[in-house]
């Protein structure tokens, strides 16, 4: 069975830091490369931002956080919310396309898709999103439990 | 985590320091736009040598900041991004709109053979054996350091 862990918070601004600190802490275990591990925190810090700055945009509702890495090194962490939802998947995930206002560029799904080694995403109207990503850690000589 | 300022003349540099996520990144905005705003510098330097953590927040704070400089009428540069703050920026297209200044040789060997125009040690210096550089990086245990040799080797790639 693999390894999992579970998190979740309150989508205040404040608790960005806190999620990707947390999922790295956990994916610590691995013994990833530093370049690694900053880019998993990179694309856990897009979608949680994404969770906060679009799914609960007037409001401040849970961000579900489920992590889980396996003994051949995978990763996978998967992102919920219960917010509004992304009416067009694949228009949102268009580089520089962005609701948020023009101090956002518009590139938190281009960060996640170039930092980890894939992508999905599944939304609902009314009823939230779910961001899934896989990264595949690089072989280390000796593995899973130190 | 936040920003100093040092204002010389007419440029002002802002020296960020901590994760610049989009929490963050909104305090770094109002403190650097009320800075820049009394100051009205003809050149404004982001310094990120202190910055640990970017995400695409990151990209934003820049180009506002660029925005900015162009509505004041100066100019803006961005200072010692990490290569991984790289990798985040050259997602987008404000390399070309900015540039992208290095105060230092890159930390790492690899990278700082190319970028040392003034190295006057001789070339056979420059072959890269595989250095412990990395040896401040964790926690093993002194039996593991034994067999930590051949592992030297991979923590480059």
């Amino acid at each position: 069975m693999n390894n999992e862990m579970k998190l979740s918070f309150s989508s205040y601004s404040s608790n960005e830091s806190f999620a990707r600190a947390t999922v790295a802490a956990f994916v610590a275990q691995l013994d990833p490369t530093i370049e690694e591990l900053s880019d998993l925190k990179t694309a856990v810090s897009e979608a949680v931002t994404n969770c906060i700055v679009h799914a609960y945009r007037d409001a401040i509702g849970m961000v579900y956080i489920t992590a889980s890495i396996s003994k051949d090194r995978r990763i996978t962490v998967k992102i919920r919310d219960k917010g509004c939802g992304i009416p067009d998947i694949a228009k949102a995930m268009e580089p520089l396309f962005s609701t948020g206002g023009e101090e956002r560029a518009g590139l938190g799904f281009s960060v996640m898709e170039s930092f980890t080694d894939s992508l999905r995403v599944r939304s609902k109207v009314g009823q939230g999103t779910t961001i899934i990503m896989h990264k595949k850690l690089a072989g280390r000589l000796s593995g899973f439990a130190r | 985590m936040g920003v100093r300022f040092v204002l010389k003349d007419d440029h002002l540099t802002a020296i960020l320091s901590g994760e610049i996520d989009h929490h963050a990144a909104s305090g770094m905005r109002e403190e650097i736009d009320r800075k820049a705003g009394q100051a009205k510098p003809k050149l404004l330097t982001l310094d990120f040598s202190q910055v640990t953590f970017m995400d695409s927040s990151g990209i934003g704070l820049i180009m506002g900041r660029y925005r900015l400089m162009q509505a004041l009428r100066g100019s803006l540069t961005v200072l010692d991004l990490s290569q991984q703050m790289k990798r985040v920026v050259n997602l987008s297209g404000v390399g070309q709109l900015v540039p992208l200044e290095n105060s230092r040789p890159p930390r790492k060997p690899k990278a700082s053979a190319k970028s040392k125009p003034k190295e006057t040690i001789p070339e056979t210096v420059e072959q890269e054996p595989p250095q412990p550089e990395e040896e401040s990086r964790d926690i093993y245990s002194h039996s593991e350091w034994e067999n930590q040799e051949k592992k030297e080797v991979m923590v480059h790639e």
